[in-house]
């Protein structure tokens, strides 16, 4: 098994991704901050261990971490997110 | 666009997201490792297809396991339907398929995922790549646009190890608007005339349609599976923002 075979699609954090912002985010366009190409966070690279890492699909520098504790998510977010979200 | 279809195609909804105890209401043994679930999920606010739903089991000392599954059934379709395949060192789906029985309870949210969706106004044509159980989400799209009576033209290619490991066999034989291509990458039938090697390049331009039809491209299964098909789609031209992939894991065909 490569070590390719490991990870997913930053689809795979749709759900954890709707707890920290609060909206369907896997359709937001990223532009990366290391190659400048812009993808879809769905289309991110999404690599799952003790925290959970999107890398840019392109380039592989880290897009996002969120690292899951008992009582708070901690998120660092790298390079421009740019999202509308609907207003209730 | 409308104005308000523009706002609804470039706003991100305002997803609050809870876990609820769905039960089981139906299953159906598909083959001999993957099972359909019917879910009574109460008052279920509606999907796309290729969204999935999150399910969590917790033990009775409290650990919790949690894995994303595809949602089969179609937007139209009044029963939430999953597939699951078994995955035998797994933590989930070894009970959901084998042990899990109508009545039984469990935690579930969704629906969840935004980009690997399609409906019938997204247009097309289609072309859907499916390895083994990776067929789930797609077969959602298949049953959405025949439920909608969409001419929209659709082309599925389907890897599995064998015939009986083909999700839906019955079903898809039945879709004769669509394209369907099986490649059998393990043990084939007497007489077989369908494809018998991994996916490639060449596979994927005589199923077509080609770069130049702009397809929307979705295409799942697991990592190594969706890598090479991505490849191939690119190779031949595709560009990279009309392939859409979900890949789940090391494990498959």
């Amino acid at each position: 098994m490569t070590e390719e075979a490991l990870w997913l699609d930053g689809n795979g954090l749709a759900g954890l991704l709707v707890e920290v912002f609060g909206a369907e985010m896997t359709s937001v366009r990223r532009r990366c901050q290391s190659c400048g190409e812009r993808h879809a966070i769905g289309s991110h690279r999404l690599y799952r261990g003790a925290g959970d890492v999107l890398r840019c699909p392109n380039c592989g520098d880290v897009a996002l971490r969120i690292a899951t504790l008992p009582d708070r998510y901690v998120v660092e977010v790298r390079g421009t997110w740019r999202m509308a979200v609907a207003r209730d | 666009l409308e104005r308000a279809a523009l706002l609804e195609r470039l706003s991100l909804p305002r997803a609050p997201i809870r876990w609820r105890t769905v039960t089981v209401s139906e299953v159906v043994e598909e083959n001999a490792q993957a099972a359909t679930l019917v879910l009574d999920f109460g008052d279920w606010p509606g999907h796309a297809a290729g969204q999935h739903v999150d399910i969590r089991l917790t033990a009775d000392d409290g650990y919790q396991a949690q894995r994303s599954y595809s949602i089969a059934s179609a937007p139209e379709d009044p029963r939430l339907a999953i597939t699951v395949e078994r995955i035998d060192d797994g933590e989930v789906s070894p009970y959901l398929v084998g042990e899990a029985r109508a009545g039984d309870q469990f935690e579930v949210r969704g629906p969840i995922g935004g980009h690997f969706t399609w409906r019938v106004k997204d247009g097309g044509p289609l072309l859907l790549v499916a390895g083994g159980s990776g067929l789930v989400p797609l077969m959602a799209m298949l049953r959405h646009r025949a439920n909608q009576g969409s001419d929209v033209d659709a082309r599925l290619l389907l890897s599995a190890r064998s015939l009986d490991d083909v999700l839906y066999r019955e079903e898809l034989s039945r879709l004769q608007d669509v394209g369907i291509h099986y490649t059998l990458t393990r043990s084939r039938p007497d007489g077989w005339t369908g494809y018998d090697r991994r996916v490639d390049a060449e596979m994927l331009a005589e199923v077509g349609p080609g770069p130049s039809d702009e397809p929307l491209v979705f295409v799942c299964g697991p990592t190594a599976f969706v890598e090479q098909v991505a490849d191939g789609l690119v190779a031949l031209g595709h560009p990279p923002d009309a392939i859409h992939t979900e890949r789940f894991g090391p494990t498959g065909p």
